[in-house]
């Protein structure tokens, strides 16, 4: 279990009297890329909210690289190289490329007194890192988000995680609302991450999108884990839905 | 061949840096500006007359301080209703701590400087952590600052004096610049100007500010300190309006309890003429600059032309929905991606 | 980018437009004199005051140009400022605050312009000439008529409302009424009405329940709160005459509730004829007749002559 990266133990989450998880239990290793299924209301955005920091498990551990911490909030779960990309991306609409990459991280000029930004570093990086992320039309990067397509926006948030070489990325549903061409970015970075050294946590709707890129599915269903171990070069995508409905289990797995 | 690709470059590079000064937020206002002093110039040459520049250099850097403050706060995505009540009660305070001999005029100020800090830590406390909006929240402390102001007074204004202390003269010591005579207090406006422009655009803090204003919760989900940076803004505020509010009462030798009255909803107006959302996320120091000589260029304008006295206020509110159009039109625009 | 300027074009043509009639007025040899108040433009009495000016430049052909600054004092002087610039043959003022004209008036002197001060005095503000009341004056005459006509004695209480606190006038009239009260040991107390008339009424209907039984008599120190004693009496159920009120009269409603028996005496101030006496006397020092006196306006009066001031206001109010 050396290359194990994460290790949620045992979590447990009440909304009042809705038990959104019980007793799960969720491990990523290192350049895994795992793919999070179940259906509406599962509890995988909530399962990865705990882990992101933008929400508290009521009972269960977290571990990174085999020690336990503890994620008060996002600010934690981005020092432990935690980033987490959702539907509607986060950005702040009014602000450049280059300022939303850095939002939160700006670097700052010497003297640091002056608490000046570095401009030039940030549009360079932010131009680069777009690069990295599948962009291949030339924004300038001190474009406002607001002048950008879903799939742009959608790139600049996955360009930040890449930047600033997070171990884990999260993507909660990235392709929701993006094109044809826009997703399929989406997904060649999320096949690339394995290359450059990122692990991956992918929710997705549509399970085709989730089989092309993932080394592994895990199945969520009614807040309990229903399957850990699914390979998808082994497995039909009927086995996935069943197992994701609960209708029919499927032998064959 | 060489020599002719090349012209056309620069000529293109100076008509890419035409439009993209015509595309800046702060060129209508811009527009505005240099058409109100052509406009006024030609009714009434007095207007740009020594005499007049000084005057209107005078009352300017007052509003001025604290439409800047004011940006930055409107930028973050808060504002405040209690800076023309802090500005009227901060000289009240300094002043009756001097004449009633409780402390000397330095220590009065810092005293004043500190009670108007605390007005905007519980401006902000409110705002921050009992989420209430700004609205209620500083509508709520005009009454409070504004009533204390009436009730330590008994109404009455506080005696000021035109002592020679060396406060009084770094505040607004007067000088003279070829026929000009200036307030230092102008310096102070145009270093403030410098700096919170240089902090709102160019530094990490106002990455911050612009941020919390655009969308909090993805600000705060990237480790911005939104609570904080709102809750700084709301103190400097209300130092700066209580600075203001000083500056004036030594300069026009008046300390009245009812001094600026009004004076929220014109510095609102003058930041918003300058092209800052309402909304927050979006501002600059230099569309307030513009936005303040606007509006206090046509106040001083149409007196000087002789607009009737009750038809004043027709003029400053066309300007105010003039300019609020063209923002609008321009962001729609903007928003389209043109 | 034209279509920025499409936006623009009729905003500013609108500005322009409003500019140009009264921009033409202007034109010509007509003598401009400045008459700038402290005032508040919603207050009745200075529409009264500002008939006055207005009646003083058409009959002397000259340009009177007036604004309005509602006790802000910064914005006041930098009319006067104007007025300077303007190059004005006279300027015409009231006090907003003890004190806060003097510098700018040095300034119109050293550009030889004279001020007169109108309706709110400032002595030491170096001014030319004052005409108006006297409000310390005033604020005495208000309290003796009281105690002459036995309306209050040692121990009673009375009651002061004003539309805002602090204003120059009040601050006078209050100096006055307590030089009176203060050794009969008569007690008072001063409440904000604000300026607008929806809001006096309910703010003085709620102290006058709260304080029925203790209020010996009133002093309205302005012409709003004055106005409104009628509605306010009306609206707590005090009959007319039962608390005895003075105080301005510078109002039709003032004259009428003299009349009804509401109010024992008011006083006017003359409003247009101390405009229009004020310009009078800067057009006199501008033309190099040095004023060695002031004028002083302002009678109390009862029933018997209320009817004389409505008719006055009334015709005032036709004549716009
Ligand atoms: N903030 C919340 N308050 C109350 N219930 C919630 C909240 N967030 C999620 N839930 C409930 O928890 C369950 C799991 O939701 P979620 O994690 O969003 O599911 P998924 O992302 O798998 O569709 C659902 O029943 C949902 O209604
Ligand atoms: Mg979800």
């Amino acid at each position: 279990m050396s290359d194990e990266l994460v290790r949620m133990e045992r979590i447990n989450k009440f909304f009042g009297r809705v038990q959104a998880l019980s007793d799960v239990t969720l491990a990523v290793r290192r350049k895994e890329i795992v793919g999070l299924l179940g259906d509406n209301g599962a509890g995988k955005s909530t399962l990865i909210k705990i882990l992101s920091g933008a929400l508290r498990a009521d009972t269960g551990d977290i571990y990174l690289r085999g020690n336990r911490v503890d994620i008060r909030n996002t600010t934690d779960a981005m020092a432990y190289g935690i980033e987490t990309i959702y539907q509607d991306s986060a950005l702040v609409t009014e602000l450049s490329i280059a300022r939303n990459v850095f939002l939160g991280r700006e670097p700052v000029k010497n003297p640091r007194w002056l608490n000046r930004l570095d401009q030039r570093l940030m549009s360079e990086v932010a131009r680069e890192s777009l690069r990295k992320a599948g962009i291949t039309k030339e924004i300038p990067p001190t474009t406002p988000i607001s002048a950008l397509s879903g799939g742009e926006r959608q790139a600049v948030a996955i360009a930040r995680a890449m930047h600033f070489e997070s171990d884990l990325i999260i993507l909660d549903e990235p392709t929701n609302n993006l094109g044809v061409e826009e997703t399929k970015g989406v997904l060649r970075f999320v096949r690339s991450a394995r290359d450059s050294g990122h692990s991956c946590i992918f929710i997705a709707h549509n399970i085709y999108h989730v089989f092309q890129v993932v080394d592994r599915i895990i199945i969520l269903r009614r807040g309990k884990k229903v399957a850990d171990d699914i390979d998808p070069k082994r497995t039909t995508i009927e086995a996935v839905e069943e197992l994701i409905t609960g209708l029919e289990i499927n032998k064959g797995v | 061949m060489h020599t002719e690709f090349h012209k056309g470059g620069v000529r293109r590079n100076s008509i890419r840096f035409l439009q993209s000064l015509i595309s800046r937020p702060e060129f209508g206002p811009f527009v505005l500006l240099v058409l109100e002093i052509v406009v006024f110039t030609a009714r009434s040459p007095a207007f740009i007359s020594p005499g007049n520049i000084s005057n209107l250099l005078a009352f300017t850097p007052e509003l001025g301080m604290i439409s800047l403050g004011m940006t930055l706060l409107m930028v973050s995505g808060e504002f405040d209703l209690s800076v023309g009540s802090v500005f009227g009660f901060a000289p009240i305070v300094m002043w009756t701590f001097y004449n009633t001999h409780t402390t000397s005029l330095e220590i009065g100020f810092l005293v004043a400087m500190l009670i108007s800090a605390v007005i905007g830590f519980v401006n902000g406390w409110f705002v921050t952590k009992l989420k209430i909006p700004s609205f209620l929240v500083t509508l709520g402390m005009l009454l409070v600052v504004r009533g204390t102001a009436l009730y330590i007074t008994d109404g009455f204004p506080q005696r000021t004096w035109t002592s020679d202390s060396l406060l009084m003269r770094v505040i607004v010591g007067e000088f003279r610049l070829a026929d000009l005579r200036i307030y230092t207090s102008l310096l102070w406006f145009i270093f403030f100007a410098i700096i919170l422009g240089y902090v709102l655009a160019g530094s990490k803090a106002g990455n911050w500010i612009l941020a919390s204003g655009g969308n909090p919760e993805a600000a705060r989900a990237r480790g911005v300190r939104v609570t904080r940076t709102k809750m700084t803004l709301f103190i400097l505020t209300a130092l700066i309006s209580a600075y203001a509010g000083i500056t004036s009462s030594i300069r026009v030798s008046a300390a009245n309890p009812n001094s600026g009255t009004g004076y929220e909803l014109e510095v609102i107006a003058m930041v918003v003429i300058g092209g800052t959302a309402l909304s927050g996320g979006r501002g600059t120091i230099v569309g307030t600059v513009l936005g303040v000589l606007i509006l206090r260029m046509m106040r001083n304008g149409i007196v000087l032309i002789g607009v009737p006295g009750l038809a004043y206020n027709i003029f400053i509110g066309g300007i105010i929905l003039g300019m609020m159009a063209l923002h609008s039109w321009l962001e729609r625009r903007h928003r389209t991606g043109t | 980018m034209p279509n920025k300027f499409r936006l623009l074009m009729p905003i500013l043509g609108t500005m322009a437009a409003l500019a140009m009639p009264i921009a033409g007025l202007a034109e010509g040899a007509k003598p401009i004199y400045y008459w700038i108040s402290h005032g508040s433009p919603t207050d009745p009495v200075w529409t009264y005051f500002l008939q006055g000016a207005e009646q003083w430049g058409k009959d002397m052909g000259a340009d009177v140009r007036t604004s309005f600054h509602s006790g802000d004092v910064p914005s006041q002087q930098e009319a006067v400022r104007a007025a300077i610039s303007a190059k004005a043959r006279g300027i015409v003022t009231s006090t907003p605050d003890p004190g806060s004209l003097t510098k700018v008036i040095a300034e119109a002197h050293a550009a030889g312009i004279p001020v007169v001060i109108m309706n709110t005095e400032d002595k030491t503000s170096g001014r030319d000439a004052y005409v108006g009341g006297d409000n310390v004056a005033i604020g005495r005459r208000w309290a003796q008529y009281l105690v002459d006509h036995n309306f209050v004695k040692k121990g009673d209480f009375v009651w002061m409302p004003v539309e805002v606190p602090g204003a120059t006038y009040q601050v006078l009239e209050t100096q006055g009424i307590d030089s009176v009260f203060k050794p009969l040991g008569i007690t008072y107390e001063i409440t904000e009405a604000k300026l607008d008339q929806a809001e006096i009424i309910s703010r003085m209907s709620d102290y006058l329940t709260a304080n029925k039984s203790k209020i010996k008599a009133i002093i309205g120190l302005g012409d709003l709160v004055t106005g409104s004693i009628k509605r306010v009496f009306d609206q707590v159920g005090v009959k007319a005459g039962e608390i005895p009120v003075v105080g301005w009269g510078n109002s039709l409603e003032t004259a009428q509730e003299v009349l009804d028996g509401y109010v024992n005496a008011a006083m006017w101030q003359d409003p247009q004829a101390t405009s229009y006496m004020a310009l009078s006397l800067a057009s006199m020092i501008a033309g190099g007749i040095p004023p060695g006196f002031d004028i002083s306006v302002g009678t109390l009066y009862e029933k018997d002559k209320a009817g004389t001031y409505l008719k006055i206001m009334q015709g005032a109010k036709e004549h716009k």
